[in-house]
């Protein structure tokens, strides 16, 4: 099999101790970058070019492919925990993640976010080293038509999957095909709807229009909200692993227990969000007397299904 | 006749006036033929379906029963306003006065969104998202942002 001794050859470069480090460098890097809103695999790539000229040519691509990925799983992380899709590729993940960590799941969802990133990555690849002579042919075929008919699959895919009415879905993919409106057009070159600013004449940014709608909308509407009924992320249980125990515990115990209005704030306007929980407490007054109490705390997700992001649970106490 | 569902209601009258907004703007791009579409082909015809499919939910959101669920609470414009303005001055203000006096403002003025507005919150919380702001942009990722102002 040519695959498979092409293969053999690969890994034989690329599996020496040096190179996993350097990729392991790249992955962790990247995902640095690809967490912040808006910076995404394309951006940390270009920002890191300059630093691996001095690596030998193995390495340095070794390396750009840790980033790549690592930034493309790094969008997922806002995505989850805070309703911010950094790329166009967290969009989905923000719809369903960030429904996992309102009910307490924040660290399921980035682990399924990282496995799901893991798998699809290495059956990519491999599909991708299997069939690349035979997919090259194909999208060398590939016309106007033929992406047109792409798109309209895809439309009509986001019209199909969307909860709720379908009228309103499709009202929803006018309205953002119509904001795709806003640019220079490709035939003629006529500037359209941009009312002679220059910046928009490349179109609106996708991640700006993702961060409004996604972001601003959940903070505009959390904030809308009276200080008693609005929604708040704690962890779910004490013992829990990894990403979640370490952004719940040291952060928001200090807001239960000592209740310090400073601290509190910090906890719910900024590391909150990413930690809220919508299940009933069994103390009295909205606040543990001890910590053992958080521990005793019954873990039960909502699952009302009637629980869109506007509507609270049910308030935490009077100052989260 | 009554509106039966807030909500569908207002997603209706966005979805129609944006509709007609893009149809009426895009009038004066030259409408050209469907095999030669002009500028304006697009977002006429776009703008038009949209406007349609509004006055569909419009339709849809009315009747004598209304929905307890769809009830519009109204809306409290401070967050609204704030918020939005804020970011707005942030555009105004970055390229001008540079990331080291921007970020503090917009901070501040984010913070006043919330009811539950301090000072010395507002304060600590602008030094320390402006300081990390300025390691992570500026001196990690050597990202091309204005720092101060540029009459210096």
């Amino acid at each position: 099999m040519d695959l498979i001794s092409n293969l053999n050859t690969g890994f034989g470069v690329a599996l020496s101790l040096q190179n996993l480090a350097f990729a392991l460098g790249g992955v962790f890097i990247g995902t640095l970058i690809g967490v912040l809103p808006g910076l995404g695999p394309v951006p940390a790539i270009a920002m890191l070019l300059p630093s691996i000229y001095t690596l030998d040519p193995t390495a340095a691509l070794i390396m750009l492919a840790g980033v790549y990925y690592g930034a493309q799983y790094g969008g997922s992380t806002t995505a989850i925990l805070i309703n911010l899709p950094g790329e166009s590729s967290s969009v989905v993940t923000a719809i369903d993640g960030y429904q996992m960590a309102r009910q307490g799941r924040a660290g399921p969802a980035l682990a399924v976010a990282g496995l799901g990133s893991f798998f699809a990555g290495c059956v990519g690849t491999l599909v991708l080293a299997a069939f690349a002579p035979a997919l090259a042919g194909i999208a060398f075929a590939f016309g106007p038509a033929e992406y047109a008919a792409l798109m309209l699959v895809g439309i009509i895919g986001a019209v199909v999957l969307a909860s709720g009415s379908v009228l309103k879905a499709i009202g929803m993919v006018l309205l953002g095909l119509l904001l795709g409106m806003i640019n220079t057009d490709a035939l003629s070159g006529v500037e359209r709807f941009t009312f002679d600013i220059p910046e928009l004449n490349d179109g609106l940014g996708f991640v700006a229009v993702a961060m409004g709608l996604f972001g601003f909308g959940e903070i505009i509407g959390n904030l809308n909200l009276p200080a008693q009924s609005r929604e708040v992320f704690t962890r779910e249980r004490l013992k829990t692993s990894g990403l979640q125990k370490m952004t719940s515990d040291r952060r928001c115990q200090p807001c239960f227990v000592a209740q310090r209005s400073a601290r509190c704030w910090a906890c719910c306007r900024v590391v909150g969000p990413s930690l809220r929980r919508s299940r009933p407490m069994p103390w009295k007054n909205g606040s543990p007397a001890r910590l053992s109490d958080l521990e005793k705390a019954p873990f039960k997700a909502s699952l009302d299904p009637r629980a869109p992001t506007t509507r609270p649970h049910r308030p935490l106490s009077s100052q989260c | 006749m009554r509106i039966k569902s807030q909500v569908d209601f207002w997603s209706a009258i966005v979805f129609t006036v944006v509709g007609l907004a893009f149809a009426m703007g895009a009038t004066n791009y030259g409408m050209g033929t469907s095999a030669r579409p002009g500028p304006g082909y697009f977002p006429i015809i776009l703008g038009v379906l949209l406007a349609v499919v509004g006055l569909f939910v419009l339709f849809g959101s009315l009747g004598q029963e209304p929905l307890e669920d769809d009830r519009i609470v109204s809306p409290v414009w401070r967050p609204l306003l704030v918020v939005v303005g804020s970011v707005f001055v942030a555009g105004f203000l970055l390229p001008r006065v540079g990331m080291l006096i921007t970020l503090p403002v917009v901070i501040v003025l984010t913070a006043l969104a919330s009811s539950e507005f301090r000072w010395r919150e507002a304060l600590s919380l602008a030094l320390v998202l402006t300081a990390g702001s300025w390691l992570v942009f500026v001196f990690g990722l050597k990202l091309r942002i204005p720092v101060m102002p540029t009459v210096f």
